[in-house]
């Protein structure tokens, strides 16, 4: 009898079997993420806070330079005036949870605190303002090269403008600039800052046409993931790791613009500036408005050339005059990312403390 | 649609599920829908474009293995050559030739117009591809594609659309005669390919970019020479990073649908020369130009005068596919002559019987071989990034003449960065070992190095979203 053949049970396929590999993948990534979580719980307080950017161009015009303001000034409770420092180092969305009203922040470079002003001196409903004085800002050097090359639109201002346009631009502009007076070194190198401007721009310009074409909904989930990510993690990006780990201990103190612009021979300069500040102040307060002055923190290598050749008693000089309230940050170590502007971080907590000075000021306390 | 996009995996996913559950006639109908989908993101006219350019390859090849009249498959083959290289010429280099020749003769285009040229998304691929396609079946070397759709498939087919890599129709077109066995191990590893390259584009060259912008597309002269170093170093990571991350996506999606792509990258920046450099960095292109532009001229079978000039015409070609500039032109002069050189030594060193003994010795032959290409290459990016030669003279002024003036202070770019690098340094450091002593990782580091990357592709988030530094290619 032949061998009967013997019927095999089909053998289940297997169609997936996860392997090792790809659990181990997802456990080491699971723990690091709950690792991470936990070590940057404290040293990230906010997951909230806002770049500076997405503000609104307030005014560019001949001489005046830009200005910038984060919330129309009309719609503001409180107007927090200054320079670059404030737009670093105060966090408007913050500020404005914090029981103060609605808080605008205009800042442009700091000697141009006066032109901020005239529009508040102008505004029919005075509400409270915020001062940031820096020695610097009473200067009255507002960057002149700049804003004498910023009196008529130019190639360098529109990133369609080729590069050779630019090149022809600042070869006239250059001996305009040499004409006007301005020191031949500083005006190339205002030259050269532009042509770098417009590199930048218009690279970045180029570089968006076609991404942004098509990018719509790639941008707008890629927002949403960042969203829920930063709902649920401290999210890094190297920038930060500038005011971060490895960061170095005053960087700019040494930076050559602080100490021309600080040096003996622009203390009348800066003493008219003061009492020009003075006038300013004692005419909001005739208009109804409350005043209040801060001095935003910097590194000590900083503070220190900032308060020589009569900086700081020119400063104090202000608010012994007119009397109004003023809060001295003073000085603070690994919080900035260059000396003189605070990171996101030291930002939240000077938002803190500006939002309750202007309170203890609202109730009499001060 | 770009890889490193939501919508992207959120497209992939379907795609997925379709490749591997519909019979494989109607899946390979929905991965050409889908690519064609992938290709419309950008602009829908441009699928026009791709559709006319395969029709006309797809003819082509047909009528070449159809005749045996060798006139006729000249014809053909001249056809499809002109036809590719026409669009490649009219898209890509019509500004370039509108910008900087038609001024000499009198003519001028606004610049409006030059502004707005819009290069169609991987025209450089697909024509690449498609010609090696018609040049593969004149020589015989191919069987012409069964169905339209599948050849359709093989240039357009998603995953390597848009930035290659460049994938020659005699490995693709096979793998559409059978579905591939779906292998969970293989399915793995591309997952470990995605997120690999994932990693690369979106922490590492997208966090690199800021470094090298700074000084690129920044005030030159006020930087530093160790900055200006820095930053060109940063660019050979970022653009290393960007697109072996761009290629590494590109294999992984092909292997999650079980299909094999080659190899694009083998740690180049450990090459101890720059032959061996070009056997490392875009495998697929520089492949493509040995096997269809630099044989085709007589490679180095037509004498030693010949060879040089063959390969100056090689490189110089390949460095004007990469973008429509004059600097890309001198970026690939500058490694045809580093290849003539190169050449020259080792024949010098042959003639003469030169061989290093002790194994110390070759040690630090290849050390200081690998230095010294690294440095030239980096050398080279130089024009590869510059927006024009002028920016690229300040730049190699700074770096290369500055320090002797003794003038190389000035601003610093943070250090910091560096950490970015590592990633690099890791992963050349891998293929080293695997290569030189042969030694293999268990899956579990792999499964660990997985793990760390997909933690590091959620918490550090970049500054702002960039293209795909090859995209403009």
């Amino acid at each position: 009898m032949p061998p009967v053949p013997q019927q095999r049970t089909p053998r289940r396929r297997r169609i997936w079997t996860p392997g090792l590999p790809s659990g181990v993948a997802l456990a080491v990534c699971a723990l690091a993420l709950l690792g991470w979580k936990q070590v940057t719980a404290d040293r990230w307080p906010t997951s909230d806070l806002e770049a500076v950017v997405g503000e609104r161009l307030l005014w560019i015009g001949p001489g005046l330079g830009a200005y910038w303001c984060t919330l129309g000034m009309e719609q503001a409770d409180v107007v927090i005036v200054g320079d670059s420092r404030v737009a670093h180092g105060i966090h408007q969305s913050i500020a404005s949870q914090l029981g103060i009203g609605k808080v605008a922040i205009a800042w442009g470079h700091a000697a141009r605190m006066l032109d901020l002003l005239q529009p508040l001196l102008e505004e029919p409903n005075p509400r409270t303002v915020v001062l940031s004085l820096t020695p610097l800002g009473l200067v009255g050097r507002p960057n002149p090269p700049i804003v004498e090359s910023l009196r008529e639109f130019h190639p360098a201002c529109d990133p369609t403008s080729p590069p050779y346009l630019v090149k022809q631009w600042t070869e006239t502009e250059l001996p305009h600039l040499v004409e006007m007076g301005f020191d031949p070194t500083y005006a190339a190198g205002t030259m050269r800052w532009w042509i770098a401007q417009h590199r930048r721009s218009r690279a970045a310009f180029l570089r968006s046409k076609r991404f942004f074409d098509s990018a719509g909904l790639d941008l707008r989930l890629s927002h949403m993931a960042d969203r829920a990510r930063s709902l649920w993690l401290n999210p890094i990006e190297p920038f930060e790791w500038q005011d971060g780990w490895w960061r170095a201990p005053n960087p700019h103190a040494g930076d050559a613009y602080y100490h021309e612009a600080l040096a003996p021979a622009g203390a009348l300069a800066r003493h008219e500036g003061a009492l020009a500040l003075i006038q300013a102040i004692e005419q909001l307060k005739a208009r109804g408005w409350e005043v209040l002055a801060i001095r935003m923190p910097v590194e000590p290598g900083i503070r220190e050339i900032e308060d020589a050749n009569g900086g700081e008693a020119e400063l104090n000089s202000i608010w012994q005059a007119t009397g109004i309230p003023f809060l001295d940050f003073g000085v603070e170590v690994n919080t900035t990312t260059d000396g003189s502007h605070l990171n996101w971080r030291a930002a939240d907590a000077t938002t803190r403390a500006v939002a309750e000075f202007v309170r203890a000021k609202r109730s009499g306390s001060l | 649609m770009v890889f490193d996009s939501v919508t992207f995996w959120l497209f992939v996913l379907p795609v997925l599920v379709a490749w591997w559950m519909a019979p494989f006639g109607a899946a390979k109908i929905l991965a050409l829908i889908a690519s064609c989908v992938f290709y419309a993101w950008w602009n829908p006219l441009y699928l026009l474009l791709i559709v006319g350019s395969a029709l006309i390859d797809y003819g082509a090849a047909g009528q070449i293995a159809r005749s045996s009249v060798p006139r006729k498959r000249k014809f053909w083959v001249t056809v499809s050559l002109a036809s590719n290289l026409g669009l490649l010429a009219g898209f890509k280099y019509t500004p370039l030739v509108a910008r900087d020749l038609l001024p000499f003769l009198g003519w001028h285009v606004p610049t409006g117009v030059l502004d707005e040229w819009v290069v169609p998304v991987g025209i450089s691929f697909y024509t690449f591809q498609t010609l090696s396609y018609t040049l593969d079946v004149y020589r015989g070397q191919l069987t012409p594609a069964r169905t339209f759709g599948d050849f359709f498939l093989y240039v357009a087919f998603f995953p390597q659309l848009v930035a290659g890599p460049i994938v020659r129709a005699r490995t693709f077109l096979p793998q559409l005669d059978h579905r591939p066995r779906f292998r969970a191990s293989r399915f793995e590893l591309g997952l470990y390919r995605c997120v690999q390259g994932l990693f690369l584009k979106i922490v590492v060259a997208d966090n690199l970019a800021p470094v090298v912008e700074r000084v690129f597309e920044g005030d030159i002269a006020a930087h530093s020479s160790a900055a200006v170093w820095l930053s060109v170093i940063a660019f050979g990571g970022q653009i290393f990073a960007d697109f072996a991350g761009y290629t590494g996506i590109a294999i992984g999606v092909a292997m999650l649908m079980g299909l094999r792509f080659p190899e694009n990258f083998r740690a180049p920046y450990i090459s101890a020369g720059l032959s061996e450099f070009w056997t490392r960095w875009h495998i697929t292109l520089s492949s493509w130009l040995r096997d269809y532009l630099y044989i085709s001229l007589g490679g180095n079978r037509k004498g030693r005068l010949r060879t040089h000039v063959n390969l100056a015409i090689t490189m110089l070609l390949g460095g004007l596919w990469h973008g429509a500039a004059w600097t890309y032109v001198a970026w690939g002069g500058l490694h045809a002559a580093g290849l003539s050189v190169e050449r020259l030594w080792r024949e010098a060193c042959r003639r003469r019987g030169l061989v290093l003994k002790g194994r110390s010795l070759r040690f630090l032959a290849t050390a200081g071989a690998m230095l010294l290409v690294f440095v030239f290459v980096h050398v080279t990016w130089v024009f590869f990034r510059a927006s024009s030669f002028e920016v690229a003279w300040q730049i190699l002024d700074r770096m290369l003449v500055a320090p002797l003036r003794g003038n190389a202070g000035g601003a610093q770019v943070s250090a910091r960065f560096c950490v970015l690098l590592l990633p690099i340094l890791v992963l050349h450091g891998v293929t080293l070992v695997r290569e030189r002593l042969g030694l293999r990782f268990s899956p579990w580091v792999y499964a660990v190095a997985a793990g760390l990357m997909l933690t590091a592709l959620f918490v550090v988030r970049r500054g702002a979203v960039r293209d795909f530094v090859y995209f403009q290619f």
